[in-house]
C-alpha cells in the first residue's frame, strides 16, 4: 500500500490535527512521513459508501456519524433475530468438534455430561418425546433441569441458548452416554456366550 | 437366558406369592443380570465409589426400577442382533466381507440401523416406550415391597461372596500391594517440624 495506489485523499480537519501530533511524535524515526501515509490510506481504504469508515471523508458532521451508528445497531438487531430463528444454525457435527465451541460452551458441555453420566442417565433412560422443547419450569423437565446447572454466556437469554446452543450439545452427549452403554452391554452380551461356550 | 417368547426374568417378574420369599436359585438370574447389565447404567467407577461410600448398603438397593426395566428393555430388543453379529464375526472373514453381509435381525423396540430420523428424535418405537412404561410399574412395584427387597439384597451378598470372589481377592492383593509399597518409606522424611517454620 504505502500510497502507491494514489489513492491520497483530503484528511478533514479532526483527522489533520490527529496526524500532526503524530507526525511530531515520529519525526525521531526515518520513516515517520510514510507512517502517516499508511495511516492515511488505510483510513479511506477501508471505507466505502454508506459504512461508518466514512471519517476518512471531508465534511461528515455527528449527525451522519449518529444516524450511521443507529443504522449498524439496526442491523445488528435484525441478525440476532436470525440467530435465534434459525434452530438449526447450530447442528450435531458442530457440537462434535469441540474447538468450534466457546469456552463458556465447553464448561458448560462438561457440566452436563457429569449430571447425565451420575445423576440423569440412571433414573431416566428413555427421553419424552418433545424433550427438546424450551420450559423454564426448573426441576420439572430436561431443559429446565438442565438450565438450572448451566451459566447462560453473554448476549442470549435462556431460550435463545437452550435453542440454538446447548440443545445440541445435550443431545450429542446423552447419544454419547446411551451408545457407550450399549457397547458395554453388548460386549457383555458376547463374553457370556463365550463363557458359555468354554464352559 | 430368554424364553419361547424372547423374554428374560420370568421368573422374578410374575413373583406374586406375597408369603413366600424366593430362594437363592430362584434369583440367580436376575442377580447375574442386574451385575451384568444393570450396573453399567451408573457406570462401573460411580458404583464403586457409592459402594465405598455406602459400605453398609448393597447394589440392589441403589438400583433403580427404571434401569432394570430398561436393561431388561435393550436386552430383549437386541439380543437377536447380537447373536447374528457373533454368528458373522466367527465366520472369520474380512471387514469388508463383513460389511457386505446379509443381516436379517432387527432391533425389536427400536427403529433399524441406518434410518434417518427427525432432529432430536429419540429412535425408540412407541410399543417400546409403552414396553418400558410396563417393565418400570412391575419392577417399582416388586421394590415396593419391602420383604421381598430385602430378601434380594440377602441374596446379593452371597451373590458377591460367590460369583465375585475372584474379583475381590484381586482388589485386596492391589491394596495389600499398595500397603506395602507404603510401608517402605521412611516416616522420619516426611515429618515436618512446625516449630522450626515459627
Amino acid at each position: 500500500m504505502k500510497g502507491s495506489l494514489g489513492m491520497k485523499q483530503q484528511p478533514d480537519d479532526n483527522y489533520e490535527s490527529e496526524s500532526s501530533t503524530n507526525s511530531d511524535n515520529s519525526a525521531e524515526t526515518d520513516d515517520g512521513d510514510n507512517n502517516e501515509e499508511v495511516l492515511k490510506t488505510d483510513l479511506v481504504l477501508s471505507g466505502s459508501p454508506g459504512s461508518i469508515s466514512s471519517i476518512g471523508n471531508s465534511g461528515v458532521s455527528q449527525k451522519e456519524l449518529e444516524e450511521e451508528n443507529t443504522l449498524l445497531k439496526k442491523r445488528n438487531a435484525s441478525m440476532e433475530k436470525i440467530l435465534q430463528s434459525n434452530s438449526a444454525y447450530f447442528g450435531k457435527n458442530k457440537c462434535r468438534i469441540k474447538y468450534r465451541l466457546s469456552s463458556q460452551d465447553q464448561l458448560n458441555r462438561r457440566t452436563a455430561v457429569l449430571f447425565i453420566k451420575c445423576d440423569m442417565f440412571p433414573r431416566i433412560q428413555i427421553l419424552p418425546e418433545m424433550w427438546y422443547l424450551y420450559s423454564p419450569l426448573v426441576g420439572m423437565t430436561v431443559c429446565g433441569k438442565i438450565m438450572s446447572l448451566l451459566t447462560i454466556p453473554e448476549g442470549y437469554t435462556a431460550k435463545s441458548y437452550w435453542e440454538n446452543v446447548f440443545c445440541a450439545i445435550f443431545s450429542e452427549a446423552w447419544a454419547v452416554v446411551r451408545s457407550n452403554y450399549m457397547v458395554t452391554v453388548s460386549a457383555t452380551f458376547l463374553g457370556t456366550l463365550l463363557h458359555v461356550i468354554h464352559c | 437366558m430368554t424364553d419361547d417368547h424372547g423374554l428374560i426374568l420370568i421368573n422374578v417378574r410374575e413373583w406374586d406369592d406375597e408369603y413366600k420369599l424366593p430362594e437363592y436359585e430362584d434369583v440367580l438370574e436376575f442377580l447375574k443380570f442386574v451385575h451384568n447389565y444393570v450396573i453399567p447404567i451408573y457406570g462401573t467407577k460411580n458404583m464403586r465409589k457409592w459402594i465405598k461410600n455406602n459400605p453398609d448398603k448393597t447394589v440392589i438397593t441403589k438400583v433403580t426400577a427404571t434401569s432394570i426395566a430398561y436393561a431388561v428393555l435393550v436386552y430383549e430388543s437386541r439380543y437377536k442382533v447380537w447373536e447374528e453379529n457373533i454368528a458373522i464375526k466367527n465366520k472369520n472373514i474380512t471387514r469388508a466381507e463383513m460389511r457386505r453381509e446379509k443381516r436379517v435381525e432387527l432391533p425389536m423396540y427400536h427403529t433399524a440401523p441406518g434410518t434417518k430420523l427427525k432432529l432430536y428424535e429419540v429412535g425408540w418405537t412407541s410399543e417400546g416406550r409403552d414396553y418400558y412404561a410396563t417393565l418400570s410399574n412391575i419392577f417399582q412395584s416388586l421394590k415396593s415391597n419391602q420383604k421381598f427387597w430385602d430378601n434380594l439384597s440377602e441374596h446379593w451378598v452371597r451373590y458377591e461372596s460367590e460369583v465375585l470372589k475372584e474379583d475381590l481377592i484381586k482388589e485386596a492383593k492391589i491394596q495389600k500391594e499398595v500397603v506395602l509399597d507404603v510401608g517402605h518409606y521412611d516416616e522420619q522424611q516426611y515429618k515436618v517440624d512446625f516449630m522450626a517454620e515459627v
